[in-house]
């Protein structure tokens, strides 16, 4: 994937990506459900969660970005957003 | 010479992880070889949240399960505030030291995982066991060599003499060092161990023996009450502390070792013990016990950690006594610290324990 930007995010990819951080199944990785309150992510999984995120994809998320990986779609918009500005 | 004591624990739930030990009755057998897979994390810590911890801490937090799960829900009855944690360490985190130096060295700071960072902090293993158990109370590391796992017994008595605590969990977490922190050479290898060759010790040799030069590793967790009011379904106990200044260990011996362990000796006293000036003094004091009390010399490597004391107090606590026993550890250090904790072994007849009464409402509830 980080090859290769153009060929964008495939969120199912960044769905397995997640649910492997959070040690969850992958079906509860839902588009919409919220990191924090519905999964239980404290700040260090998220940081945890950034990292890969960074190292998979070859991208900088910045402190205060973590804040917004609130759930897989915002993530997939951000990863997305940040690998578009890399071309 | 100054004896420093406190009050006196019951000892309600045990728990004990290490290579080999299925259960504090094991807890004075041969410590087994760490073997690769030793430990299975998942099977010990079911659940979320456990998997990037540093290994060491994942013994502590399994050894305080079992701890909680055997004292019952007593735990839990107790108000958060009144919870304390008191966790001895010494090489626990160096290994882990060691690999986070080589990734900032080589990768960069930013390598670092965000899960294990903490643990630069060595207080960060206590800690973590106070979230586990939503302690609030009191949360303290101590890192005496070898002796720290008594110390952290006499800590938690001070506590609840104090009334600062109901209930403490006491524990004690060590990790093998790394190859190249490991300098010890093979136990009893070298021509300096004259504890390990004293007449005591060809009789009564203890754990260590077969377990590779600084290589403890594993968990031992108690869960105290104060022992008016608590429930000693285990027994109680009592720790105190001296100091045995290295230079002049045999001369001072007699003056230091007198008081620390008293007029009236137990029916049993394991001393864990290395070939230092210390060791080798309190060894040779020991042996005027002979015929007064069985003494079992476990001998500690030179870069022993402070596991072993207090699996022993887990071993001795494990076994079964048809009338109340007086056992004792005694733990002293290269450095000159000493300490002494002295159990009375709750008398019960077969393999099963009496689970304790529920605490009642007024002692507090979450």
């Amino acid at each position: 994937m980080s090859d290769n930007p153009t060929a964008g995010v495939n969120r199912e990819d960044l769905r397995a990506l997640i649910a492997e951080e959070l040690e969850l199944p992958t079906e509860e990785v839902t588009d919409e459900a919220n990191l924090r309150t519905d999964l239980a992510v404290d700040s260090l999984t998220a940081m945890e969660v950034a990292v890969q995120l960074e190292k998979k994809y070859r991208i900088k998320i910045d402190e205060e970005e973590i804040k917004s990986l609130t759930t897989l779609a915002t993530i997939h918009q951000l990863v997305s957003a940040k690998l578009e500005t890399a071309r | 010479m100054v004896t420093v004591s406190t009050g006196e624990l019951a000892v309600v739930g045990m728990g004990v992880v290490g290579p080999g030990i299925s259960g504090p009755a094991d807890a004075l057998a041969p410590a087994g070889a760490a073997a690769p897979g030793w430990f299975r994390a998942q099977v010990a810590l079911p659940g979320r949240g456990y998997r990037r911890l540093p290994d060491a801490c994942k013994y502590l937090l399994a050894a305080s399960r079992l701890a909680v799960g055997d004292a019952g829900d007593r735990l839990t009855q107790t108000e958060r505030d009144h919870r304390g944690a008191a966790v001895a360490i010494n090489n626990t985190g160096a290994a882990l030291l060691e690999a986070m130096d080589r990734t900032i060295m080589r990768e960069g700071a930013a390598e670092m995982s965000p899960s294990s960072s903490p643990f630069i902090a060595m207080s960060s293993f206590a800690s973590r066991l106070s979230m586990e158990h939503d302690i609030t109370g009191f949360n303290l590391t101590v890192n005496s060599p070898v002796t720290a796992g008594l110390e952290a017994l006499q800590i938690a008595a001070r506590a609840v003499a104090a009334a600062r605590a109901r209930a403490v969990l006491v524990g004690a977490v060590e990790e093998a060092l790394s190859p190249s922190q490991s300098r010890a050479p093979a136990l009893g290898s070298s021509p300096q161990s004259s504890a390990v060759g004293s007449p005591l010790c060809s009789s009564a040799l203890g754990s260590s023996l077969s377990s590779a030069p600084g290589t403890e590793v594993g968990a031992a967790v108690l869960h105290c009450e104060p022992a008016v009011g608590g429930c000693a379904r285990y027994g109680t106990c009592r720790a105190r502390g001296a100091f045995l200044a290295p230079g002049v260990a045999a001369r001072d011996a007699p003056a230091v070792l007198g008081p620390l362990v008293g007029d009236d000796p137990p029916g049993r006293i394991d001393a864990v013990l290395d070939d230092s000036a210390v060791g080798t003094a309190a060894a040779r004091w020991l042996d005027r016990l002979t015929g007064t009390c069985e003494v079992v010399i476990v001998p500690a490597p030179a870069q022993a950690g402070c596991l072993t004391p207090l699996q022993r107090v887990v071993g001795l606590f494990a076994q079964e006594h048809t009338a109340p026993t007086r056992r004792a550890v005694l733990a002293a250090s290269a450095q000159g610290t000493l300490a002494y904790a002295e159990l009375t072994v709750t008398p019960r007849g077969g393999s099963s324990l009496e689970p304790c009464a529920p605490r009642v409402a007024a002692e507090g509830g979450k």
